[in-house]
């Protein structure tokens, strides 16, 4: 940027300043015009992106040192990097069993899955022009669920369970899909209440699953699995999610421009060279696919995917293109700071599902509340 | 040349029985102001939605004399823009986010607006006299702000034919001005404009041309001075309406002509009988 271009850039920051205070009672409160400049392309996003990284390495750093078996953050790192580097190993194996098998994939587990549910929630906000829907409220994660808990009672193998739960989460979504633009898209709370009908469905028959499962072997894991938890995922798992995450992830950020034109302007966007069905298929397939993946590894983690893209908007305003890596960043690393919350709250470790909605909830109430009816 | 040919449109909308459009054919001449008037009801939106291809999948649409459907999405967003009635953004967009989001054709394949489409943006809103807010969230903006930033979207589009909306409806009186005025000078800078009014003076004001429509049918078309008049206005909204040619004023201004609706049983009417009487 030139130098005019950034003294203009103050001035109007100045101007707006005035704008807030002198026209508040007309156009805006001055709280709302803070928010506009907030989303402004103007600001810089690197220090905000080096606060998240700086945050999320404490996060790691704290999770790896968090749990019965003490072992301090430098005796982690060295046995992390021992592999690579080499050295004296001058620790137990349980100690390396801890740390390899246990720690890592959970924490590794942790970000994936908090940055999927983080994405696919932003990615659903956008396309459906929505900020109540989420993968939960859509009724996709219980879409995966019963796909997945179908799998496990068919003693399917792991790509088996991954499958059935994409399967069946892209059924569940088009179908509230379907069913809110039959309802009309007069208000926003009709795709929410099309949404609650579907996950009753898919709900009602993770039951009938249940009901049918041998209640010695596959119904504990089942029902444990639905609970929402990340204690099952191994180092072998995070490599079979991982990659189709990262092409999924791929797939959204090519996307992101025409996704933010729809976010925008649904209507217009065909008049602005946005070939409105495609952008949608493909934004929907992939926050599906990601919901689905995160839901086979790790059961029904509410929330993330409704507050983190929230949080993220109020970070860096709703241009799609911005909000998506910075929605996962933050998903991650708040799914891993609920985790290792989870782990050390109490002598017994809490069911994930159950912290971020003790968190989750009364976050999204505070968010309605800043809307103040405008949504609905 | 016309810009903008339709030939023989029809449409009918999904779930209704009777058509809306009924073999309409209309030309925009390139560089000129058309204006579409009509009552509620007549098709208006619906004709400017199958001229930009938003609607009916461009059938019977012709641009620069090539058909609407031959073009891809985006070269066909490079050449005609549209300014829709109401924008609805649900999420805190501001004005520079909207106009922004006319750069959209000109980008290449998964990238993002640079600087300079930035730039574009911003100075189509600062065309507009609205760069002062290009931070202000569109959704909390007041009516004719929106417009505005809705029209400085369709210039940073940068085509050469613009489609508007009843892009003066619920504006104040000195925003419905303006909105005329950027009308004439986007055809002043060699742009085709079709737009769409409940007001037939926007039409003696701002257009060339004017296409008189009813029931989904022509009623007349043809340039402004010959087309719109007491028969055809009065045949249009069937009430009677008269034109009045105002003098040129000792403020500069030129004369212009006006029109009103004739109202039979109106205060002014009934007390001139009470006197005569």
């Amino acid at each position: 940027m030139t130098i005019p271009a950034n003294a203009r850039g103050y001035f109007e920051l100045l101007s707006g300043l005035a704008i807030g205070r002198n026209g508040a009672a007309t156009m805006t409160t001055s709280h709302e015009g803070r928010r506009g400049r907030r989303g402004s392309r103007r600001q810089p996003l690197w220090p905000l992106y080096l606060i998240l990284f700086m945050l999320l390495l404490s996060a790691v750093v704290l999770a790896f040192a968090t749990g019965r078996y003490s072992v301090p953050p430098l005796m982690t790192l060295r046995i992390l990097l021992h592999p690579i580097i080499g050295g004296e190993a001058d620790w137990t194996a349980t100690v390396e069993t801890v740390v390899w098998e246990i720690r890592l994939p959970r924490i590794a587990g942790a970000l994936l899955v908090g940055a999927s549910l983080a994405a696919a929630g932003a990615t659903y906000q956008c396309i459906f022009r929505n900020p109540l829907i989420s993968p939960a409220i859509l009724g996709a994660s219980q879409g995966a669920a019963f796909g997945a808990s179908l799998a496990l009672l068919l003693r399917l193998s792991w790509s088996g369970v991954m499958g059935m739960a994409m399967a069946s989460g892209i059924l569940a979504t088009s179908a509230t899909a379907l069913i809110g633009r039959h309802l009309g898209s007069g208000s926003m709370i009709t795709l929410v209440l099309a949404g609650l009908v579907v996950a009753a469905v898919f709900n009602g028959l993770v039951a009938v699953v249940q009901y049918i499962a041998d209640p010695l072997d596959v119904l504990p894991s089942i029902t444990f699995w639905l609970m929402g938890s990340l204690n099952r995922i191994g180092n072998d798992d995070l490599g079979i999610i991982g990659v189709p995450m990262a092409l999924m992830f791929a797939q959204l950020y090519a996307f992101r421009w025409h996704i933010n034109v729809l976010g925008a302007d649904n209507d217009a966007a065909r008049a602005l060279g946005v070939n409105a069905p495609l952008v949608s298929g493909v934004a929907i397939a992939g926050a599906t696919v990601l919901t689905a993946l995160a839901v086979s590894v790790s059961g029904i983690v509410g929330w993330v995917g409704l507050i983190v893209p929230h949080i993220a908007r109020f970070l860096v305003g709703p241009n799609f293109n911005r909000l998506l890596p910075i929605s996962a960043l933050t998903g991650g690393l708040f799914l891993l700071a609920m985790d290792t919350l989870a782990r050390s709250m109490a002598t017994q470790e809490l069911p994930l599902g159950v912290v971020t909605s003790l968190v989750g909830a009364p976050f999204f109430a505070i968010v309605l509340g800043r809307a103040r009816r405008q949504w609905f | 040349m016309a810009a903008l040919v339709a030939s023989d449109v029809s449409f009918t909308h999904a779930g209704n029985v009777a058509p809306t459009l009924r073999g309409i054919s209309i030309r925009a001449e390139a560089g000129g102001v058309l204006c579409l008037l009509g009552p509620n009801g007549s098709g208006k939106t619906t004709l400017l939605r199958c001229l930009v291809g938003l609607q009916g999948g461009g059938a019977g649409i012709e641009i620069d004399g090539r058909p609407l459907p031959s073009f891809g999405d985006g070269e066909r967003a490079r050449r005609i823009a549209y300014v829709p009635q109401h924008g609805a953004a649900v999420f805190p967009y501001t004005l520079a986010d909207i106009a922004v989001l006319g750069r959209t054709p000109h980008l290449g394949s998964f990238t993002v607006p640079s600087p300079d489409d930035w730039r574009i943006a911003l100075e189509s809103l600062d065309r507009l006299g609205i760069g002062h807010l290009a931070n202000h969230p569109f959704n909390l903006s007041s009516g004719g702000e929106r417009q505005l930033a809705l029209i400085a979207r369709a210039i940073a589009q940068d085509a050469a034919t613009i489609v508007l909306d009843e892009p003066t409806a619920s504006l104040d009186f000195a925003n419905q001005t303006r909105i005329l005025d950027i009308i004439a000078g986007l055809a002043t800078q060699g742009r085709t404009v079709v737009f769409s009014t409940h007001d037939p003076d926007h039409a003696l004001a701002a257009a060339t041309q004017a296409v008189l429509l009813k029931h989904g049918l022509v009623l007349a078309q043809g340039d402004v001075g010959h087309v719109v008049n007491d028969v055809t206005l009065s045949a249009l909204y069937d009430v009677p309406v008269r034109l009045v040619s105002v003098g040129g004023g000792d403020d500069g201004f030129g004369p212009m002509t006006v029109c009103f609706p004739v109202r039979r049983n109106s205060r002014l009417g009934k007390s001139r009988i009470l006197r005569e009487n």
